[in-house]
């Protein structure tokens, strides 16, 4: 017999109630199970489970722990280590703002202030309405068209803030015209 | 060897060792923060930066191993200015709030700024504000005060196996945390705590109670398990703040405690404490002087002397008390009252798998020591759960395997700590440890494994043994254990080769499936392959109480004198009558089931119990109410109004471990002092001290005036305690047999010979547990958690908070049949009785199991226990017959306690109207 400890088990020593929502957690076990050998895959992991997800939730974290033998507070460790992991649910666009050099002597700064007062959030936040995800980053490497931002995988470079205004605007209108259909 | 010269002084240190190490056996003080001596090197902090001659960089001294020829200057300019740079950057985030912080006066942090740092900061002071985790229990965290030594990271992985911690985030937020910034939910062991350099991770009842450096420690040995940590109390007046493990030489526990340990010691300020003598007047427990107390003692015991003889008194000692305590109360016993009727807990199973060991190798007592562990290269262990029983013992398990120098082999019923780490894992069913040793040794014989030499020149009754055998063989006891046949012809193999081979069984309460036929199997094992009576190989019993060891080393028990000295034995007993001055019983007594039987069936007429509660912890509640409720006189002397208190007629106010003086014997045989550190509260007086007196009260003068005057005139009646002295024992704990002063105590047992001359392996027949039937579908298995230590521990409020209620555990299929889900109520039926509990569904339980933690008052669980099966293999198997669950105002109306109240109003109502009738009687005591 051999000494497997299941999620349910750990949970249960852990102490750790269960969640009202539950979340479907077979495609993390799936994607563990795919693998020939878990040594050295956490990131892979990880990323495959945002994919899933969208962000990687509590537990999904906590049956990849649990399920590569490594300690809970050892993957929320890689989670919050590197930026390309969300912890949260994250909104429908994902608006990032360039805090770079060349953007802020040009400016960067109002447009920012301009996304946060229209979106109500700061940096690393998800509007309520799951509308937009907001970021701060360094330079996105469009420095000639300073001040930049991307929505999803767009750029809008040479901002102020009455075309963010506009831009965002278009966004939302778009938004609710998808989401009617 | 490489050749280093540090500060200009030159020393010869083994490869490998770093610079640190270096210059601390040179004395040359390095100031470090992320080093810790039991953790592996991090360099992080880079305090500990040293300059090396011939390169031009500063390299941490507690990474960089020594080369031969070596040059270092650790305390040159620019060493200096490097550590003041490295504080200085600390400061710059880290609040200066040391007048609120609990670690200030003995903060690393404040006392290398104060010793190293400069009086100005470059940087200026950033505030950040980060997490303070105001809910875990026990612990708090301020991440504020964090340093990011790393320290609670690795300790809580590379000691405690637990991983609560990690970095998290990175840069300038980095913080240390649990998974998802969760409270922490560990085992609250608090290794952490103590490990913390600077205020960041504290105990919560110490916070904002005292400053550090108005505390004064006093080094005494744990109360709870049978480990017996050393530890200090930290106190101030009257009160115990603060506890701290101890590591030096003198300690076994490298300094690290458990969660009783650390924060257990609440209850002795409990205000439920009992403060004064009672004595039973009118139906109530009234407060008297001790004399009277004394006075009615006296009175009732001769009453009973004078009219049914002394053997018609009895009295059960206790595995707490020290062995001071227990030596008088046996002494009191036999000398005073003048019978053998004196037992303890250790009774039921702890003594019976002594009693195997005597009878295969010649000693009642663990064969080796915990530290012994560390040789072993196999550990096997039997239905132990020695991380939650005997957690700092578990923590030198799980060092030794996690570090590859052993394998374990777990066999255990339940999923338990250890046996995630095992690399074997047996999940035999409960109370077939017997058929699964015999298994093996089977396996071993008939494979030809077994050690020949030692068998030839150490071992007789080998030849039976074999004989007995037939039809063991695992194939046949696959059904029986539920272990492939396979499984346990590798262990055999693996046993077999391993060369050291440690066993380790727990006793006991903790184990009630594992007894003296278990014992008696393991020792089989350990005779036929050679693993006892040399260092890393031998069996180590264990125990969930701290003096079980030293309870019947000091003759608390029926048939024996100190020092397992038979009462049968006229010359024996001459000398003891010689020593003590009067006349002794020369038959065994009655044992602890033998006096409740008597009491229950009208012969045994009165009882003095001291720090026992038979009530809850003794088999078969119902008969032990039984025998209360009829005897003529109880004495119960505890620091709790007890259960049992509820039945007495007197009741007299003990202090307890931290308010005495004495020893304790632990589990592997190592006596150790326990110290007095504060006053007992108000007339509560120490358990030898009333014996002593007690004794005085009946005509018997002891001559005793201190807790070690006692341990004087134990070392002089027990032989193997006669090396032991109150100065020696000042610095460490000493392994007995220690014979003579000179005598460095005795670590491993059975060296070279065994007392007896040959090692005994001797049949053991395996019984199967009588459960399983229709009408029984479940079988009990009560036990204990980590969080507490029999009922003492829930008398802490800050364990309370971990673990407050007792929590029965279920497998889903069984959940799933019963429709029970976790928090609902059961209402578990047994032949015996009924008892109430909260049920968690966990894999952790077999199926058809179902575990229920016996430290809580409110979930008695041995209401179910039945006293046949105890007597007969000293085993308690219990069969449930239902589980049902029960709705929340019925669980409330016939709670257990109100059914004890209502039993314990009945006596007291048949007592007055006896008192009425005939006028005072014994228990009147007029
Ligand atoms: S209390 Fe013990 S188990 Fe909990 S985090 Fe600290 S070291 Fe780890
Ligand atoms: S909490 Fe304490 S031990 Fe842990 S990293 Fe911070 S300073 Fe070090
Ligand atoms: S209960 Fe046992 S393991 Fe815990 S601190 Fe006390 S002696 Fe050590
Ligand atoms: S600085 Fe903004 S794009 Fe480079
Ligand atoms: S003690 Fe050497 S780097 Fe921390």
């Amino acid at each position: 017999m051999s000494a497997d400890v299941t999620l349910e088990d750990v949970k249960q020593d852990a102490g750790i109630e269960e969640e009202e929502e539950q979340i479907d957690l077979a495609p993390v076990h799936r994607i563990i199970d795919s693998l020939k050998e878990t040594k050295g895959m956490l990131i892979p992991v990880l990323q495959d489970v945002q994919t899933v997800y969208g962000y990687v939730p509590e537990e999904a974290a906590n049956v990849v722990a649990d399920r590569m033998r490594l300690y809970r507070s050892q993957v929320y460790g890689v989670l919050t280590f590197y930026t390309q992991f969300h912890l949260t649910p994250r909104g429908r666009h994902i608006i990032r703002a360039c805090s770079g050099t060349a953007c802020h002597v040009r400016g960067g700064k109002t447009v920012i202030s301009k996304l946060e007062h229209m979106l109500g959030i700061g940096h690393g936040e998800t509007t309520e309405d799951m509308f937009a995800s907001f970021e701060k980053v360094a330079c996105l490497g469009a420095c000639g068209l300073a001040p930049v931002i991307m929505i999803d995988n767009d750029a809008h470079g040479t901002l102020d803030s009455v075309k963010t205004e506009r831009i965002m605007d278009n966004l939302r209108e778009m938004d609710t015209m998808k989401r009617a259909e | 060897m490489f050749t280093i010269t540090i500060d200009g002084k030159k020393i010869q240190v083994p490869r490998g060792t770093t610079i640190l190490n270096a210059a601390r056996e040179l004395d040359i003080d390095i100031p470090t923060f992320c080093d810790h001596k039991y953790l592996l090197p991090f360099g992080s902090c880079r305090m500990c930066v040293v300059e090396v001659e011939g390169t031009d960089r500063l390299f941490a001294s507690c990474v960089v191993p020594v080369t031969d020829g070596m040059e270092v200057h650790s305390n040159t300019a620019r060493v200096k200015r490097a550590r003041e740079a490295v504080l200085e950057l600390l400061l710059t985030y880290h609040p200066l709030e040391c007048p609120v912080c609990p670690q200030s006066g003995r903060c690393l942090l404040q006392d290398l700024v104060f010793e190293h740092g400069r009086d100005y900061g470059r940087f200026g002071h950033i505030e950040v504000e980060k997490r303070i985790d105001h809910l875990s229990p026990l612990i708090e965290m301020n991440q504020n005060r964090c340093i990011l030594c790393g320290r609670c990271v690795r300790i809580c992985d590379e000691v405690q196996a637990e991983g609560e911690f990690d970095f998290a985030s990175r840069g300038f937020p980095t913080v240390v945390e649990p998974s998802f910034a969760k409270p922490m939910n560990c085992e609250f062991c608090g290794q952490c705590v103590q490990a913390c350099p600077v205020g960041s991770l504290y105990s919560r009842i110490f916070k904002h109670t005292a400053p550090a450096w108005e505390l004064t420690p006093v080094r005494t040995t744990c109360p709870f398990c049978g480990v017996g940590c050393t530890l200090h109390l930290e106190v101030k007046g009257n009160h115990i703040y603060h506890v701290l493990g101890v590591d030096d030489e003198g300690s076994n526990n490298n300094g690290f405690l458990c969660c009783k340990g650390r924060f257990g010691y609440e209850y002795v300020h409990h205000p439920d404490r009992i403060t004064e003598p009672m004595v039973r007047q009118d139906g109530e427990l009234v407060p008297v002087t001790w004399e009277e107390a004394y006075d009615h003692i006296a009175r009732g015991i001769e009453k009973i002397r004078s009219q049914a003889g002394p053997d018609a008194f009895g009295g059960i000692s206790s595995a707490r008390c020290t062995n001071e305590d227990n030596y008088l109360f046996q002494k009191f016993m036999r000398a005073v009252v003048g019978t053998n009727n004196v037992d303890s807990i250790a009774r039921f199973g702890h003594f019976p798998g002594m009693e195997a060991l005597r009878k295969a190798f010649g000693v009642e007592a663990p064969t080796n020591s915990l530290n012994d562990l560390q040789h072993s290269n196999l550990i096997l262990a039997i239905d132990s759960n020695i991380t939650e029983d005997d957690h700092v013992a578990g923590l030198k398990v799980l060092k030794q395997v996690r570090s590859g120098k052993a394998k374990l082999i777990a066999a255990n019923s339940r999923r338990v700590k250890v046996t995630r780490f095992a690399q074997t894992w047996m999940q035999h069913k409960p109370g077939t440890s017997v058929a699964l040793l015999n298994s093996i040794i089977a396996v071993i014989l008939e494979e030809g494994l077994e050690n020949k030499k030692f068998c030839q020149s150490r071992v007789t009754g080998l030849e039976e043994l074999r004989e007995s055998l037939k039809g063991a063989e695992p194939e046949r006891m696959e059904k029986v254990t539920g272990i492939k046949a396979e499984t346990i012809r590798e262990a055999a193999r693996a046993i077999a080769s391993a060369g050291k081979v440690t066993i380790l069984i727990t006793l006991g309460g903790a184990s009630p499936y594992t007894g003296e036929d278990t014992v008696a199997a393991a020792a089989n094992l350990a005779l036929v392959t050679g693993n006892v009576g040399k260092v890393g190989a031998g069996i180590i019993p264990l125990s969930e109480y701290n003096n079980i060891q030293g309870c019947m080393d000091m003759g608390a028990l029926a048939e024996f004198l100190p020092g397992y000295q038979p009462v049968t034995d006229d010359g024996i007993r001459n000398w003891f009558e010689g020593q003590w001055g009067v006349k002794l019983p020369s038959q065994p007594g009655l044992d602890a089931m033998g006096m409740i039987e008597a009491a229950a069936g009208g012969k045994l007429k009165g009882m003095y119990i001291m720090g026992e509660n038979p009530l809850s912890s003794f088999p078969d509640q119902e008969r032990v109410i039984e025998a209360m409720k009829k005897l003529d006189l109880l004495v119960v002397q505890d620091m709790f109004l007890t259960e049992t208190a509820l039945f007495a007629d007197v009741v007299l106010p003990s202090s307890c471990g931290p308010e005495k003086n004495g020893t304790f014997t632990n589990t592997d045989r190592r006596v150790q002092r326990v110290r007095k550190a504060i006053d007992s509260p108000g007339k509560t007086r120490d358990d030898w001290r009333i014996l002593t007196e007690m004794s005085e009260a009946m005509g018997y003068s002891n001559g005793i005036g201190s807790a070690m005057e006692v341990l004087g005139e134990i070392t002089r009646m027990i032989p193997f305690y006669a090396g032991i002295t109150p100065e020696r024992l000042e610095k460490s704990g000493i392994h007995w047999p220690c014979p003579r002063p000179d005598h460095p105590g005795t670590e491993v047992l059975h060296h070279d010979r065994f007392p007896s001359g040959l090692g005994r392996t001797r049949p053991v027949r395996f019984h199967e547990p009588k459960k399983a039937t229709a009408n029984y579908p479940y079988l009990l298995i009560p036990g204990t958690i980590l969080y507490h230590s029999g009922t003492t521990t829930t008398m802490a409020k800050g364990l309370n908070t971990v673990a407050s209620t007792a929590v029965a555990e279920i497998h889903p299929s069984d959940a799933q049949e019963l429709e029970l889900e976790t928090n609902d109520w059961v209402r578990l039926t047994s032949l015996k009785g009924i008892t109430e509990v909260k049920v968690k569904v966990t894999e952790r339980s077999m199926p058809g199991t179902v575990f229920v933690p016996t430290h809580f008052r409110e979930v008695p669980v041995n209401a179910l226990v039945g006293y046949d099966t105890v007597r007969e293999r000293g085993l308690t198997y219990v069969g449930i017959e239902r589980i049902e669950r029960v709705e929340a105002e019925r669980r409330a109306g016939e709670s257990q306690v109100t059914r004890l109240k209502k039993t314990v109003q009945e006596i007291q109502d048949k007592k007055r109207r006896a008192t009425e009738e005939t006028g005072p009687g014994v228990s009147g005591g007029k």
